[in-house]
């Protein structure tokens, strides 16, 4: 469950990174950020979709993001995370021993995407992307296991990516919509991910503020849980609905530094708590 | 004579770790209903509905306590038999008596059941002396009439005590051939037998949003070992690795309690063989817990 609620959070904060990046990059140049998320969780949306409580468990992720355009229609894209996995140490004044803390540090899942511009049209763009998950995090950290930073399986997502421009009482905004299939390995479930953003550059152009809604939705078809696992590898299956803000401030025109804020409507195996992220972003 | 019935009490602290040896106080309402000595042995002295009521100060100075109700008998059923009995005929009489009470008001927590048999059994011992000379014969019959009373009261309270009291009462009597009549001594054996609870039956409920239900016996099996069995119509959630049993005295924390093991199993009848040094009233409650998150997803209480 937290595993694959981390690969989650992963990918939600990595479509609040991509937010200022709209479309393909062009030949040379680039888009790069130094970002980190967080948050602390004591509840959890269950397998029903219903809320129950937990440990309070927080996880902190440091990345590196960056985008390249090697052709005017084709961009390389990776995101590195090293994340940390915790829980402090409960005390009870009831006079119960509680449990220590612990923590792990590593390395999480390490995403290899590329994107292809299919369509240019002066009012919209359509382009695919593949991205690789790279199984490169650690999937039984902690004393029991369940403090992974990643999930140990290769998947592959398939996304398809529209975007669009217009104009609302002479203000220009942006927005783009995705619809992506997640081949997973390992007897994990393959999902569905969609994604919707708009945007839009006020104060000057000095502010981006944007808007996003992720949806995971899973197919059910994985043959991992509980039952088969041995118990070290959490919960399969998760759904959440995620609805979350950015602000960038262009400080120059090269450097910005953004604040985001997200928190899941919906959820099925899968923590629920709002999450903070933040980051200094440069444009080559 | 007055039936004797043996309490025990645990006292288990905040955290739910029992004490040793604590300093418990027996009283009994009404007051003449029974003696209890400081080792909860009881004797009815008195026919009636008696409570009994174990009390302890704690730490804190405030008392805690708890009771059970039950009837009480002074007199052990004795049965003193007269046969009447023609003789030169050999007779076979068996008695059966079985008689069920069950006590059922706002105070009575106890279910009395009380079961006698009684047991006629008769030999006829003949000895004939002929004379072939003579055309008299003499015969001599001595019969022996002996009747087994045994009486057989189990209660069973709310609490899971179970405390069997066996009665045996025996009775003979020697016939005289020459008469019509014939008398009975009784002799009575009143032996008490307090035994513990072999076996506790209990449902298995989630306290959680995942899906968590089913029946069990926690028990002696015919091997003597103590054995959690889960039935047939057990279901957990798949949802939940890292789901832990475990055996405790407070229900609501895994301080000081047994850890079975985890859950490997979802669905259908399983068991869990617990070790020698688990006593079955060591503990009174399953728990199950989702041990990465340290939450309880269900319980249930053995008694």
């Amino acid at each position: 469950m937290q595993k694959q609620f981390l690969l989650l959070v992963c990918l939600f904060f990595l479509g609040i990174t991509f937010g200022t990046a709209q479309w393909t990059q062009k030949k040379g140049t680039g888009y790069y950020k130094l970002g980190a998320w967080f948050l602390e969780a004591n509840q959890h949306y269950t397998d029903k979709g219903l809320l129950d409580p937990n440990a309070t468990r927080g996880i902190f992720v440091t990345s590196l993001y960056g985008r390249h355009g090697i052709t005017d229609k084709i961009t390389l894209v990776g995101y590195i995370p090293f994340t940390r996995v915790y829980q402090n140490e409960q005390i009870f004044t009831s006079g119960n021993p509680g449990q220590p803390g612990e923590a792990v540090n590593s390395f999480g899942d390490i995403d290899l995407a590329v994107e292809v511009q299919i369509l240019k049209r002066p009012k919209w763009v359509l382009a695919t992307s593949l991205t690789l998950g790279i199984p490169s995090g650690n999937n039984t950290g902690g004393s029991d296991g369940s403090y992974q930073t990643g999930d140990g399986e290769f998947n592959q997502i398939l996304k398809v990516l529209v975007g669009t421009s217009f104009k609302i009482a002479k203000h220009s905004f942006y927005a783009k919509g995705s619809v992506g299939v997640n081949n997973r390995s390992n007897g994990y479930s393959d999902e569905i991910r969609l994604g919707f953003e708009t945007g839009s550059q006020v104060f000057k152009n000095k502010f981006l503020l944007l808007v996003r809604l992720n949806t995971i939705l899973s197919f059910y078809n994985g043959s991992l849980s509980a039952e088969n696992s041995n118990g070290s590898i959490f919960a399969n299956n998760v759904e959440v609905t995620n609805l979350g803000g950015e602000i960038n401030y262009f400080l120059t025109k090269k450097w910005s530094a953004s604040f985001g804020y997200s928190i899941p409507l919906s959820g099925k195996n899968i923590y629920k708590a709002p999450a903070l992220a933040g980051g200094i972003a440069y444009k080559l | 004579m007055g039936q004797k019935f043996q309490f025990t009490a645990k006292y288990f602290d905040t955290s739910g770790t029992p004490v040793d040896n604590p300093n418990l106080i027996w009283t009994v309402s009404p007051p003449d209903a029974l003696t209890i000595d400081d080792n909860g042995f009881a004797t009815a002295t008195k026919d009636g509905l008696a409570t009994i009521q174990v009390s302890i100060v704690t730490a804190l100075g405030t008392t805690i306590s708890a009771k059970t109700s039950f009837p009480v008998r002074e007199v052990v059923t004795v049965i003193t038999e007269t046969a009447t009995m023609t003789t030169d005929s050999g007779t076979t009489t068996t008695t059966s008596d079985t008689n069920t009470s069950t006590i059922d008001s706002s105070t009575a927590t106890s279910t009395l059941t009380d079961t006698s048999t009684t047991t006629t059994r008769v030999s006829d011992t003949s000895t004939s002396t002929s004379d072939p000379d003579s055309t008299t014969n003499t015969s001599t019959t001595t019969e022996v009439e002996e009747v087994v009373v045994t009486e057989t009261a189990t209660m069973t309270t709310d609490s899971g005590t179970t405390t069997t009291t066996t009665t045996t009462t025996t009775t003979t009597t020697t016939t005289d051939p020459d008469s019509t009549t014939s008398t009975s001594t009784p002799t009575v054996d009143d032996d008490v037998v307090v035994t513990a609870p072999q076996s506790y039956q209990g449902t298995i409920q989630t306290t959680s949003s995942y899906k968590l239900t089913g029946s069990y016996e926690y028990g002696l099996n015919d091997a003597g070992q103590l054995v959690l069995d889960i039935a047939g119509n057990y279901e957990a959630s798949t949802a939940l690795p890292g789901l832990y049993v475990y055996l405790s005295n407070n229900p609501n924390s895994t301080s000081g309690s047994y850890e079975i093991g985890e859950v490997t199993v979802f669905n259908g009848a399983h068991s869990y063989t617990l070790p020698s040094s688990v006593d079955i009233s060591d503990y009174k409650y399953i728990l199950y817990w989702f041990k990465p998150f340290n939450v309880k997803v269900g319980d249930s209480t053995i008694f």
